[in-house]
């Protein structure tokens, strides 16, 4: 089994497991990124954007083990 | 005292004079710099019942112990005044590059006081004062006049100005600096132009003693290479706060149509993106930031051809959403007017937006506004409108006084939808299924801004029907975020990478000497917030909890459409909410601060002034 790279910038790591704003996510099959978060017990809501690869994704993009996923939080105003 | 310049500047605009005194140990000991010394000298300077137009209201602009050292984000300043947008407390800040320059002139604190009685500006090089005319300056635009000032004065000097609208005592007027930087909040603005001043220009060259010179370096490397390595960091400039737009929408927290919704349907032709693509020239950054949230961009069509800082979200916010400007050039534009005219966007947007609902109710007619229309999605309107407010004239004269004034003015019961919290028009967050963001909005001791505490995400992740731990969470964000701007640092690095709060106490201790865990210096917030509390009470008569409800609208109008339609927030909730605020800030039920309070936080000075008030 495989593992998705995470890293998760800003704030809202304070709601990840662990806290931790970088980890291996154990990918055994592709899912979603909202899946995913799902499973961390993350609310999707709490994420404004996401890059796979270095790509600006959706949180509906399928993601697979060796992907690497930059989950943002939103930003607090101006 | 390492990290401090060590002298206060108080410059008396109707004599004419200003002395330099040594900073007092125990102003530095026990409020710390930036809005720690605004709150502290407000309440001890400025005499009761002054008007806050009047030549007894002092504008007070302060550094903070960190101000100017080798760290990320530490170019922030704090302006406050006796507000006349609330009556109260108000203060706002400014980055840019002028609090550096303050410090390095010798400074921890200008206090400016009295009337002049001919248009002035303050000059100050190091300890060189100066009170010149400035009659040439006075009828110019923000930007207009910083240009003129920095090619009469020379690019080094550092300069701060007010716009048409501060000179004509607009509520909601700022204070511009660095070609688009505002200390926007509050009508600071309108309190320098009642001074008749117009700028303040800074040059500094001296230094500012640190209690150990190779610590400070160390940490601050470590400091810059940890926003460094945070994930992400190079993804945060592009867009800068523009960047959130689509969440906003995506959470139904978008401020749009005079806050009848929190949803857009056209937000994607106003965000981040399309700066990007349509009119970002470059980035733009404060002092010592390495993470540039300004763009300065070129918005042009055939009916103007406009430079501008912007928009930021906020921006986006009350002047896309909320009177529904749908194309990123028009908002840049419309950003353009309110920044040469000198006023605060956020404000500007709410009062346009309100004033576009009465036209569109009635309540204001086509010949109270010479013929002319004043429709939602219009930028022509939005533009005359911001003209006539900040040159006051006809209806503008009424909304320049803000929403609430103007909805006392207009009657109708258009309080229902002037949507402002004690005096001061509410900014980017539609909060009515956001409880812990209602909370920081309705108890915010400027009025309903966003900067004191910013919960959506927090909301979002504990359940937006939940009630219960809110107010802790929001008190916790009311000290977190305010002792930002008592040390004047920017806390886009904290919110926005996620770089720890533990690297704070450490500069602090190598730059002062004095040695603090972060819970401690949180202390020191906590003991200001209650402060301005006071303040307010002390100034507005009958101040208390009736000033701490939303707007009608918000308790009893369901949200039109988008992902929060159908949601408000009823009165008892927001009972709830202030009862358990309340309680755990140990005020009474009418949010007066109790005596073991007042005494918890070294505050028994006010206990003459507020015992009086409970019952």
């Amino acid at each position: 089994m495989g593992v998705i790279k995470v890293s998760v910038r800003g704030h809202a790591v304070e709601y990840f497991p662990g806290q931790e704003e970088r980890f291996d996510f154990p990918a055994d099959k592709p899912l979603t990124i909202r899946q995913m978060l799902d499973i961390l017990g993350v609310n999707p809501l709490l994420i404004m954007m996401a890059n796979v690869n270095g790509v600006k994704r959706s949180k509906d993009y399928t993601i697979t083990a060796g992907d690497e996923v930059l989950l943002f939080s939103p930003p607090s105003g101006g | 005292m390492n990290g401090y310049a060590g002298h206060i500047l108080r410059v008396n605009l109707t004599k004419r004079t200003h002395t330099i005194s040594p900073l007092p140990e125990d102003l530095a000991r026990d409020y710390l710099g930036g809005r720690g010394f605004v709150a502290k000298l407000m309440w001890d300077e400025i005499p009761q019942g002054a008007d806050p137009l009047g030549p007894d209201n002092k504008i007070i602009a302060a550094p903070g112990p960190l101000t100017g050292v080798f760290l990320p984000g530490s170019g922030k300043l704090e302006f406050g005044a006796k507000s006349p947008a609330s009556g109260g407390y108000g203060d706002s800040n400014i980055g840019g590059h002028i609090s550096p320059e303050i410090k390095y002139a010798g400074f921890d604190a200008l206090i400016i006081e009295g009337v002049a009685t001919e248009p002035v500006m303050l000059v100050i090089e190091d300890h060189n004062i100066e009170i010149r005319p400035a009659s040439e300056y006075w009828g110019k635009g923000a930007l207009e006049s910083e240009a003129m000032l920095k090619n009469d004065l020379g690019e080094d000097f550092q300069i701060a100005t007010i716009g048409p609208a501060g000179e004509n005592l607009v509520y909601f007027a700022c204070i511009s600096h660095d070609f688009g930087r505002q200390a926007g909040r509050t009508g600071v603005g309108a309190v320098m132009g009642s001074k008749k001043l117009k700028a303040i220009a800074v040059k500094g060259t001296k230094s500012v003693p640190l209690a150990d010179t190779k610590a400070t370096i160390e940490v601050g490397k470590k400091m810059f290479e940890a926003c460094f390595e945070k994930p992400g960091f190079e993804e945060w400039t592009p867009q800068g706060t523009a960047g959130v737009t689509d969440w906003v929408n995506e959470v139904g927290a978008f401020p749009t149509r005079n806050f009848k919704s929190g949803y857009f349907p056209k937000h994607q032709f106003i965000n981040g993106e399309q700066i990007v693509t349509q009119i970002k020239v470059t980035d733009k950054a404060c002092y010592s930031c390495p993470i540039p949230c300004g763009k300065y961009s070129h918005a042009k069509t055939p009916k103007y051809d406009v430079h501008v800082e912007g928009p930021e979200y906020e921006t986006i916010a009350l002047i896309g959403g909320n009177t529904e400007i749908d194309n990123i050039k028009d908002c840049a534009y419309a950003n353009y007017i309110c920044d040469e005219l000198g006023l605060d966007s956020i404000s500007a947007g709410n009062v346009i937006g309100f004033a576009m609902e009465c036209y569109e109710k009635g309540v204001i007619k086509g010949e109270d506004i010479d013929g002319r229309t004043l429709n939602f999605g219009s930028v022509d309107d939005f533009v005359w409108l911001a003209n006539d407010i900040a040159y006051r004239k006809g209806v503008g004269n009424v909304l320049a006084e803000g929403v609430k004034t103007a909805s006392e003015k207009f009657g109708e019961d258009t309080a229902r939808f002037a949507i402002q919290v004690k005096g001061v028009e509410w900014s980017g967050y539609e909060a009515r299924y956001a409880p812990a963001m209602m909370l920081s909005y309705i108890t915010c001791d400027v009025g309903a801004h966003h900067n004191r505490s910013w919960a959506i995400t927090y909301d979002v992740a504990s359940g937006r029907d939940v009630m219960e731990g809110k107010a802790q969470r929001t008190i916790e964000l009311q000290h977190i975020r305010p002792l930002f701007d008592m040390l004047c640092l920017c806390r886009l690095q904290w919110v926005e990478l996620g770089f720890e709060l533990d690297w704070y106490p450490q500069i602090f201790k190598a730059v002062t000497g004095r040695e603090f865990s972060f819970e401690e210096l949180l202390g020191f917030s906590e003991r200001i917030w209650n402060l301005t509390r006071c303040y307010s009470l002390r100034e507005i008569e009958g101040f208390g909890r009736s000033f701490d409800y939303p707007p009608a609208r918000f308790m009893e109008e369901p949200i039109t459409d988008g992902p929060t339609e159908g949601k408000f927030m009823p009165r008892e909730s927001i009972d709830y909410l202030l009862d358990d605020y309340y309680k755990l800030r140990g005020w009474d039920n009418n949010g007066i601060p109790s005596q073991a309070q007042l005494s918890k936080m070294k505050l028994e000075f006010a206990e003459p002034v507020i015992a009086p008030l409970r019952k």
